[in-house]
């Protein structure tokens, strides 16, 4: 079966440990996590880790349904490329004076629609908010002109779908209780 | 009235007083450093609480298995930190595997110490993580009554399964206002979800069209209670069932519609027809590679109806026609009254000429030599037949388990404990000195090998000391009996490392003051059993069985359950 790219949206409790158990799900069935965040969501006590990973869509669907298994894993969202929106951050520190020299730098930092955050005579560090594509192809510009370190964040990710979905199952698990 | 109490605890005396309001009468457990308090309180309770103490911490954990398997309330164990917590992991996943709702509090190092490396301290909960349902480290006093109602709503409810509890020291001692308030809600959590109507009709439809239905039933049928909503249905619908190894006892043995057990060691006559029905209707099991054997050659020709609590578990291993994630017991009988009564009597009865095959070929060969050594066989089937299908039959992992999977007879539920899914060799005396206590009443016998009772044979000691009237009948081969049947079939008779020497069982349970008898030859038999069953006080028998037994039929790995090997030089022919 052909494998494709997904995004992981979890949804999860606050509670020590959690983080380690949506990542063993992963690896306990070889699914290589290609990046991850975990933050706070927009509603009070529940946490969002975002995983982005490759497997088959069977794969994904058995995860999926091993995640929510899980206790303290309120909702798991899952998505193709297509079916999100989402950012990464990366920050790029280079040498000022290979910078300097390179000539062109102002140039790039338009193309790539990057900023400078700080800028003193050792080093230059360099923010651009974009794809995983646009971010790396930044990368491979300023290895050109001294590039010293490099990181990249997880995804922020927000659904095509009309509705923000968890909202809506959180209200549904209110009234459960309600009608207890 | 424990809420009326308001005079601070300590968080010792929270945990006692929360057990005990979840219903809890029996702890199997073993004291340590850093679960002292807990034990001091203990000393306390001991009117209400009845501490079972163990000679190994993996003995509490299988114990506390064997007492809910056969309760069906969870089984609760305490241990110390450390090497205390890190003894039950392998009954933990035992549990997991076979949803067993057990309930395990370890202690731990004072949460100012957590890690450091202090003594005795391990990192329990990121260890138990991926084999428990669900595990939180309690390290505040007020944390304790929140904690355990939790720990007994989810390893009770929806797929049931362990907990566990990681205590550490300053919340054992610390005080708080104990107030227990049962829990019923997890936001994060949906146990079981309503009958999904629209799928129930469909599957009446299929069952309703189905010339050759078949029903295979796993141990969701029991953890749901859905046993007489099972019974009902097939009856209507005049289907055949059969049962995985841990659905065994959920039917009679009698019953006019069972048709033995599936899978590896299973009947002939359920594999066979595995594979020859029209419409499988999977109830509370989940395909495990012991049932399926080749999945490429699995039911093929079949629409599956999967019935499940667990929504992972549908469409996991086998593709289905439709899934239907609820509670069996409340899915079966919105299905009867959706199905039309009506007879299948050619299809029933086309079970019959495969056991037929079975009977001549396997089961009299095991059950009726006449003459050479007692078989494995004989003896589980002098044992239903003394105790009258009655007994709470335990086994451990092996020849020994499928032997008395295959021939003991059952007329009530919850009537077979064994290690499934995970194979714990080891598992079976504690498993079944757990499940005496939780059903005091009822005749309990395990069958254990000879490599299996020296895994967990330290418990002869917990038997003594507390008096527990269990039946364990040693199936002595001098081998490590299901590997060396592998090796005689599948590793050209290379027997490697599964030639056992065995110690004098009879001096073994001289020194615990247990009765005992060797039995060497059939005629001592019957005697023998009867003679342990005569009353309720614990027993021993040691019985020299043939040494190259091999469990037969067997369906070879790599083979589809229709390929079935019924001795070591013929096969099973298809029609």
């Amino acid at each position: 079966m052909e494998t494709k790219k997904y995004t992981v949206v979890i949804y999860t409790e606050n509670q020590v440990g959690v983080l380690t158990q949506v990542a063993n799900v992963f690896t306990r069935r070889s699914l290589n996590i290609h990046s991850l965040s975990a933050n706070a969501s927009a509603f009070e006590g529940i946490h969002t880790i975002t995983i982005d990973t490759v497997a088959t869509p069977k794969k994904i669907e058995e995860t999926v349904k091993q995640l929510e298994k899980r206790v303290d894993t309120v909702k798991v969202f899952c998505y193709s490329e297509d079916e999100v929106v989402y950012r990464e951050m990366a920050l790029y520190k280079v040498s000022t004076n290979s910078m300097i020299s390179a000539g062109n730098i102002e140039a790039i930092l338009q193309v790539y629609n990057a900023r400078i955050l700080e800028i003193n005579s050792n080093f230059t560090v360099i923010s651009k908010v974009g794809t995983t594509d646009e971010t790396r192809r930044l990368y491979d510009e300023l290895c050109k002109c001294g590039l010293m370190q490099f990181q990249r964040s997880g995804r922020a990710v927000v659904s095509r779908e009309r509705q923000e979905p968890l909202m809506e199952y959180l209200r549904k698990r209110e009234e459960m209780n309600e009608n207890r | 009235m424990e809420n009326a109490d308001k005079q601070p605890v300590t968080g010792s005396e929270a945990l006692l007083k929360a057990l005990a309001a979840e219903g809890v009468d029996t702890i199997f457990g073993y004291p340590g450093g850093q679960i002292m308090p807990v034990y001091d309180r203990l000393y306390d309770y001991a009117d209400r609480l009845r501490h079972i103490l163990v000679r190994h911490e993996q003995g509490a954990i299988h114990a506390a298995q064997g007492y809910a398997r056969v309760t069906g309330k969870p089984g609760v164990v305490i241990v110390t930190s450390g090497p205390g917590a890190t003894n039950v992991i392998t009954g933990v996943a035992d549990a997991m595997t076979d949803s067993t709702p057990v309930v395990v509090i370890s202690g731990q190092v004072a949460s100012a110490a957590l890690g450091t490396d202090a003594f005795q301290e391990a990192d329990i909960i990121g260890l138990t993580g991926p084999i428990t349902k669900w595990n939180y480290q309690i390290r505040r006093a007020e944390d304790v009554a929140w904690a355990v109602s939790r720990a007994f709503y989810i390893a009770s409810t929806g797929r049931p399964g362990p907990v566990v509890l990681d205590f550490t020291k300053d919340a054992q001692v610390g005080l708080t206002d104990f107030e227990f308030r049962k829990c019923s809600f997890i936001r994060s959590y949906v146990p079981e979800l309503p009958v999904p109507m629209e799928e129930v009709a469909r599957a009446a439809v299929l069952i309703d069209k189905a010339e050759r239905p078949m029903v295979v039933y796993g141990q969701g049928v029991i953890l749901g209670g859905a046993e007489k909503a099972l019974a009902d249905f097939i009856e209507k619908g005049d289907i055949p069932a059969a049962s995985t190894l841990l659905g065994l006892a959920a039917l009679p043995s009698s019953s006019r519609l069972y048709q033995g057990m599936i899978g590896m060691h299973g009947n002939v006559a359920p594999n066979i027809k595995t594979n020859e029905c029209d419409v499988l209707i999977a109830v509370g099991m989940r395909f495990d590679d012991r049932v399926t054997g080749t999945l490429s050659k699995y039911a093929k020709q079949a629409k599956v109806i999967h019935i499940d609590i667990d929504a992972s578990e549908i469409g996991k291993i086998v593709p289905v026609e439709v899934g239907i994630n609820a509670n069996a017991a409340e899915v079966l009988p919105a299905l009867t009254s959706m199905i039309s009564a009506r007879r299948r009597d050619a299809w029933v009865d086309s079970f019959s000429e495969c056991a037929g095959i079975e009977r001549e070929k396997v089961i009299s060969r095991e059950l009726h030599p006449g003459e050479g050594h007692i078989r494995m066989g004989e003896v589980i089937d002098k044992v239903s037949e003394v105790t009258g299908g009655g007994a709470v039959i335990v086994t451990d992992v092996g020849q020994n388990q499928m032997m008395a999977a295959r021939y003991s007879r059952f007329n009530r539920t919850r009537s077979f404990i064994s290690s499934g899914g995970l194979g714990t060799m080891g598992f079976g005396l504690p498993a079944a000195i757990g499940a005496k206590m939780g059903a005091p009443d009822r005749q309990v016998c395990l069958f254990v090998g000879d490599g299996g009772i020296q895994m967990t044979i330290e418990e002869l000691g917990t038997v003594m000391q507390e008096g527990t009237g269990v039946k364990v009948v040693i199936l002595n081969n001098n081998w490590l009996g299901n590997v060396r049947q592998w090796q005689e079939l599948f590793f050209g008779g290379r027997y490697s490392a599964t030639r056992m020497m065995n110690p004098d069982y009879m001096l073994i349970a001289k020194a615990y003051g247990i009765d005992a008898e060797v039995v060497e030859c059939r005629e001592e038999l019957d005697g023998a059993v009867r003679r342990m069953f005569a009353d309720d006080r614990p027993y021993i028998l040691d019985v020299r069985v043939i040494e190259d037994g091999n469990v037969m039929p067997m369906i070879p790995p790599g083979k589809g359950i229709d390929e079935i090997m019924l001795s070591e030089t013929e096969w099973y022919e298809k029609k």
